[in-house]
């Protein structure tokens, strides 16, 4: 590859040992489409190999290499060293979740927010269906397009990185996870509106939301957490004022009826040992 | 009460405050009333605090502005304080203050 110019990566570095940032400074030849997670590569095989960052897929589909670049936060793989016009780039940690080291943060606050949203579909009618499924959940295409935009989202964080309350209040759910409320409270297959709707109705729920909207601005798949967050807001309001009474998810069809010969295709096997009965169980507690 | 209750309060008491606000004004104003001048004149007030169409919109003024008032200064805290026990603790204290501040903007009236 042709070399067009020299950049400067100005790294902002924690050091765990000593509890503080260090800056240190790369100069890097860049060629035509070179992104900035190719340039982290370059210093870890060439200069520093001691540089920590995290990288999985380098197509913006895992969401993993999320770090502020030149002050946004932004995916290293999806973003090019010559789109950003600068003959110095800085890279940071996101902020708002814990450090490990140099460039890496830990992402478990983050998820466990989302996880606390129980982002999965939830039947009042699952039994032997839900574990070995033999048929279909009925959906229009309407009725897809109420969420699709919202199930775009990679889980990078990059919007928890850009919310000014998520910095200032560590207990506030965040954007994803509340976008993530919305996505499966607008799924016509889902019937959990109602428990989804009490977590969030809470101070650090969607009524912390400070309309900042920088992280529909952060979202590097255009998934707009800012839109969900008040269209929950009014979700909450509409339960509150009895609109929402009863919710009854789509009815079970039977797998592509006018396909001839169509096969349905196997769930994945569970992989952990004793996983099936572990969901099992809590499964029927939480529905008893 | 749950929060979207407050909330909800929130943003009606908000609505509510713009049209008693336009109206107070009007009716200070030569617009409705009699001008600023002589519509803060010892006459013209003791005039209106006889009134009870004053007196009523005085008291939902008062009302309103208080509760959304301190509906927004909990709302403020809460961003800063998120133990929960702490947070029960400043909720009642503010609620007090509400109380004590509403009886005494009422005197007036009720006096």
């Amino acid at each position: 590859m042709e070399t067009v110019k020299k950049v400067t990566f100005r790294i902002k570095r924690w050091i765990p040992e000593e509890g503080k940032f260090r800056i240190d400074a790369f100069e890097i030849p860049v060629f035509r489409g070179m992104t900035v997670l190719e340039g982290l590569i370059y210093i870890k095989e060439n200069l520093d190999s001691s540089l920590a960052f995290r990288r999985s897929c380098r197509m913006a589909t895992c969401g993993i290499c999320g770090i502020i670049i030149n002050g946004k936060p932004m995916l290293a793989c999806a973003t090019q060293i010559l789109h950003l016009n600068s003959d110095t780039i800085t890279l940071e940690p996101l902020k708002n979740l814990p450090l490990v080291k140099d460039l890496v943060v830990d992402h478990t606050p983050f998820f466990e927010k989302q996880r606390l949203i129980k982002p999965y579909i939830i039947r009042q009618d699952e039994g032997e269906e839900y574990w070995n499924p033999t048929r279909e959940y009925k959906q229009t295409p309407e009725e897809v397009e109420e969420y699709l935009q919202f199930s775009y989202c990679l889980t990078c964080a990059l919007c928890y990185a850009a919310c000014p309350t998520s910095g200032t209040n560590k207990n506030y759910l965040g954007p994803q996870a509340l976008m993530n409320a919305y996505r499966f409270i607008a799924d016509s297959r889902d019937e959990g509106v109602f428990i989804r709707l009490d977590i969030v109705d809470s101070p650090d729920g969607c009524w912390g939301c400070h309309l900042a909207g920088s992280c529909s601005d952060a979202c590097p798949k255009g998934v707009d957490p800012a839109l969900a967050i008040q269209l929950l807001r009014k979700k909450v309001i509409e339960r509150d004022l009895g609109y929402l009474k009863t919710v009854k998810g789509t009815s079970l069809v039977s797998p592509l009826p006018h396909i001839e010969g169509a096969k349905r295709v196997e769930p994945p096997k569970f992989t952990i040992r004793g996983a099936k009965k572990k969901a099992q169980e809590i499964l029927e507690k939480y529905f008893k | 009460m749950k929060e979207s209750y407050i909330r909800f309060i929130q943003y009606v008491l908000g609505a509510a405050i713009v049209i008693l606000i336009l109206l107070h004004l009007s009716l200070f104003t030569s617009f409705i009333g009699p001008g600023y001048e002589e519509g803060l004149s010892w006459e013209t007030v003791s005039q209106r605090m006889a009134s009870p169409f004053y007196d009523m919109l005085y008291t939902l003024l008062l009302f309103a502005l208080l509760t959304h008032g301190f509906i927004g200064i909990r709302n403020i805290i809460f961003e800063y304080v998120t133990n929960q026990r702490t947070r029960v603790i400043i909720s009642w204290t503010i609620w007090i203050v509400y109380i004590i501040l509403l009886i005494y903007g009422m005197l007036p009236i009720i006096s």
